[in-house]
């Protein structure tokens, strides 16, 4: 029965003008912003940059948080992340002097001295982009810290700031070790790109950067399509003749869950075969076996979650407050979400809906994250399961007259 | 298992609203009538027959099995309900198909029946068109082939001739009686008319309550010695329609001829006026006028 | 007329708009917990306004025409004196006031807190970006008559409007003030209004297409006007 309901559910959606507009939307993004798959390129000697990648050295994680701090301190604008979600805030004036203080203590020279130097070379940098130079050839602004600063009195202080902050700030701990990052050296590109080569099998690499696209995308459109579907009984007024039949809620509202979300996840599906076979033929002329599969597990392990999240999102909040609350609840969300991934486009995870991971390659950096990569996607799709089971029982209550919604449902 | 309905002193309240009180019926195999005027009840009971509410106390059982097995329940009971409608872009075929897999019928039955069920329903025509182009009857037959689809002990009707043309009234009525054969069939109207030509025996619902229980020919037994015609003048006409429940009235120029209820029996109310056999209406109509007349 | 006009703003308050206007309202509420709004320059709380708030514009818009979705209703009010475009005009007013009332409040709560910015213009430019966007659903409903599809527009535009930014939209970009730029203002507002105003017609006289026969407008009102067909 449920197979059957299942496949009968898949045709209604794919006559559907929702669905329509939804896969028109998925090759429209594809084709603008991934199109053309370019070459992964071996690393040569001498040149001039190679990229830059986390580092372990405290010298270098003190260095990063210093000149964020103080990027942060000039324009009041600080990164905290309560929850996981990203949220900017601003520091009292008594707050901003504190940090002032530890500025200069730690990078051992006054502030006006540190902003004329960073005024200087802005003003270098203008001159040198008018020149014709690209920004990457420039060096780039550094505060080095005191050598009399211990790394744990560093962290000491840090941790005042990210306390005024309300914690789960950019200078905590756990973000100080994590996202510190330094210049990449030939030698250490190189062992970057045999991690690609080895471990990627190049289609991880390319895999990954369209999950970072289509996750995007994955995490609103498809609830759309749930609360169309949502919304069909009441709209063709059918909801009594379905009601009173002999079908159980959970075969029938699973049926229609697992429909919309293989209507989403379909299209992503196919448009991933293009590109899955150009890094396969990449592979071929590099003298490496591709691992043909590769897309389908990161669609399945990345993509598929947020699309189960997202559909969820619409029928359950479809059902609790009709159609309009599923859309708004998950705009809401997936814009907060949104604006945390701006901040770090390469490895942000936490809690975010769409992990992002914006770079071709930066195996390492993918190595660093995947614990917390997975932890977020079984999150979401338990968080998924969650809102379905509750889906259930709401409409379970809604075919039995229990469901009042302050009025007669029918 | 015995095909039989059994309600016992079942209530429903919507907050502080009781909708029905102390309704105790047993509905056996046949065409059962449910009468009664707007917000009776009637859909109330049916929807509560069907799975769609639940009680507030009594007990209900049908066919032995309680009313809480709701799974079994729908598995038994075929409803048509008062606005029958389906997704408009399936076609006739698509939308019976749709329903037989929500009944959980196999792949072969389901066409089958679908297919003998349009014959029936005379839709076998209109198997590809889309439901949103059906005519208003055309989508009532659709809604009682669905309800039969899956072959059920009991069907539950909810006003099905209701904006029907007289043709396709009695199209439906005689469907109807076709399919009572070997199963319940409860049939909830405000039409008299309908349950006249189909059902032996019915109820009447009034404000909630089981205002009678027993046959169409009990009821006219009842009202009988109760309906009187008439033919007075137009300006009597206003004093006699305060008085009396007038059920019927033809005018013939100055004169009207009246027929209606009086309660007092072996007594001719005024002098003109003359004894008739009572109708199915008239005799629903001296029952929900009973006590109010003078 | 008036004593009329009054009675469908309070009908669509009570029947419509007044869970909208709720949803916008916790918008708003949640502002302060998703960013901070204390003592923003000009950029920041443009941002704010740009890329968050203006959701209100789909919410409180795009519901003027969820009443009457059903085509039976419709078909009643196509029969009945009073055009259904002034019907439509008493809702959209109503969504405006909403939004005005909202926007003008967020504005007077972000300036309270410290944050400096032009109010006035700021307010122009909100209710401008609010329009155009709430406008573009209003279109996709008023010609499909699916409210996902409405919504899912209007966002899609947003997301454009994100990704691509300037490149893509020039003049109809809707984080201009965060450029410290008000003349796409002009081109969100004028667009906006042209859009709602076609939608409005759209919705008033696309049901006169009865399966091919179109009725002039002179037919329309001699039926309303009990005049007969």
């Amino acid at each position: 029965m449920g197979m059957q309901l299942f496949l009968k559910e898949c045709r209604q959606n794919a006559k559907s003008l929702t669905y329509l507009v939804y896969v028109c939307c998925l090759i429209l993004f594809y084709v603008t912003q991934l199109g053309e798959v370019s070459m992964i390129t071996e690393p040569k000697p001498g040149q001039e940059r190679y990229g830059t990648m986390p580092s372990d050295e405290e010298s270098i994680q003190m260095e990063c948080a210093l000149n964020e701090l103080f990027q942060n301190y000039e324009d009041n604008s600080y990164v905290t992340y309560p929850l996981g979600f990203y949220r900017q805030a601003a520091l009292s004036d008594e707050e901003q002097e504190y940090v002032r203080e530890t500025i200069e203590e730690v990078a051992g020279e006054k502030i006006e001295t540190l902003e004329e130097s960073f005024a200087m070379y802005q003003e270098e940098m203008e001159q040198k982009m008018m020149e014709g130079k690209s920004i990457l050839e420039l060096d780039t602004f550094s505060i080095v810290p005191d050598e009399t600063i211990t790394y744990e009195t560093f962290l000491e202080k840090m941790k005042v700031i990210d306390q005024m902050l309300g914690g789960s700030s950019r200078f905590s701990e756990k973000r100080i070790k994590s996202e510190a990052t330094v210049e990449m050296t030939y030698e250490q590109a190189k062992e970057e790109y045999e991690k690609i080569i080895e471990k990627d099998k190049i289609s991880g690499a390319y895999a990954r950067l369209f999950c970072d696209y289509f996750g995007i995308l994955l995490a609103i459109l498809p609830v759309f399509l749930a609360v169309t579907r949502a919304v069909r009984d009441q709209r063709a007024k059918a909801f009594e003749v379905i009601a009173s039949k002999k079908i159980s809620t959970a075969t029938l509202v699973l049926s229609r869950y697992f429909a919309v979300t293989a209507a989403a996840i379909t299209p992503v599906i196919v448009l991933a075969i293009s590109p899955a076979m150009q890094t396969v033929y990449m592979a071929k002329t590099m003298g490496i076996s591709a691992d043909l599969w590769m897309y389908g597990k990161y669609i399945g392990g990345w993509l598929l979650p947020s699309a189960l999240f997202s559909v969820a999102a619409g029928f359950f909040f479809s059902e609790l407050a009709g159609g309009a609350a599923g859309i708004l609840v998950m705009v809401l969300f997936w814009i907060v979400n949104l604006f945390q991934s701006s901040y770090q486009l390469t490895g942000s995870v936490g809690w975010n809906v769409m992990p992002r991971f914006n770079s071709l390659g930066k195996r390492s950096v993918f190595e660093g994250i995947l614990g917390e990569l997975i932890q977020n996607r079984i999150g979401y799709t338990i968080a998924a399961v969650l809102m379905v089971a509750a889906t259930i029982v709401i409409y379970d209550r809604k075919r039995k007259g229990r469901w009042k919604n302050g009025r007669k449902y029918h | 298992m015995e095909t039989k309905i059994v309600l016992r002193d079942v209530c429903k309240d919507y907050g502080r609203k009781r909708a029905l009180s102390g309704i105790n019926l047993t509905i056996e195999s046949g065409m059962f009538g449910l009468l009664g005027p707007n917000g009776a009840g009637k859909t109330t009971l049916m929807k509560m027959l069907a799975t769609l509410l639940t009680k507030s106390s009594g007990e209900i059982t049908m066919c032995g099995v309680p009313i809480e097995e709701s799974r079994k329940i729908r598995a038994m009971v075929g409803y048509l309900p008062q606005d029958f409608s389906m997704y408009g872009t399936m076609s006739v075929c698509e939308g019976m198909d749709y329903i037989g897999v929500l009944c959980g019928m196999e792949k072969k039955t389901r066409r089958e029946r679908i297919f003998e069920l349009l014959g029936k329903v005379n839709l076998q025509d209109c198997e590809k068109k889309k439901i949103r182009t059906l005519s208003g009857g055309m989508k009532r037959r659709m809604g009682i082939a669905q309800a039969l689809l899956h072959d059920p002990k009991v069907l539950i009707v909810d006003e099905p001739t209701a904006g029907l043309d007289p043709e396709e009234r009695v199209r439906f009525r005689n469907l109807l009686c076709e399919v009572a054969q070997d199963r319940i069939v409860l049939l909830s109207t405000h039409i008299v008319g309908d349950i006249e030509a189909t059902c032996e025996e019915i109820a009447i619902l009034q404000q909630g309550r089981i205002l009678y229980r027993g046959t169409v020919t009990e009821l006219l037994e009842e009202a009988k010695g109760s309906i009187f015609e008439a033919e007075i003048s137009r300006m009597e006409l206003e004093k006699i329609k305060e008085r009396y429940c007038v059920t019927g009235m033809i005018s013939q120029g100055q004169h009207v001829q009246v027929r209606f209820v009086c309660e007092e029996k072996g007594k001719l109310p005024f002098a003109g006026a003359r004894e008739c056999e009572p109708n199915a209406e008239d005799a629903y109509l001296y029952l929900m006028h009973r006590g109010e007349m003078r | 007329m008036a004593e009329n006009i009054i009675e469908i703003w309070k009908a669509n308050w009570r029947g419509n708009l007044r869970c909208h206007a709720l949803g916008a309202l916790i918008l708003c509420a949640v502002t302060p917990f998703l960013f901070d709004t204390r003592g923003l320059d000009a950029v920041s709380t443009a941002k704010i306004l740009e890329c968050y708030l203006i959701l209100m514009g789909i919410v409180c818009l795009v519901p003027v025409f969820l009443p009457d979705q059903d085509h039976a209703i419709r078909e009643l009010l196509d029969t009945k004196r009073m055009s259904p475009a002034v019907v439509c005009a008493v809702r959209l007013a109503q969504s405006i006031t909403v939004l005005t009332i909202l926007t003008g409040g967020m504005l007077w709560y972000l300036r309270e807190n410290g944050c400096e910015f032009p109010f006035k213009m700021y307010f122009a430019g909100s209710m401008a970006g609010m329009l155009f966007v709430g406008s573009i659903g209003m279109i996709v409903f008023a010609l499909t008559d699916k409210m996902p599809l409405s919504y899912m527009a209007a966002i899609l535009y947003y997301v454009i409007d994100t990704g691509g930014g300037k490149k893509y939209l020039g003049n109809w970009y809707l984080h201009s003030m965060c450029e410290e730029s008000f003349q796409e203002k002009w081109y969100l507002f004028l667009t906006g209004a042209a859009l709602i105003g076609l939608a409005l017609l759209c919705r008033t006289y696309a049901g006169r297409w009865h399966f091919g026969k179109r009725k002039k407008p002179s037919q329309i009102f001699r039926i309303r006007a009990g005049m007969g067909g």
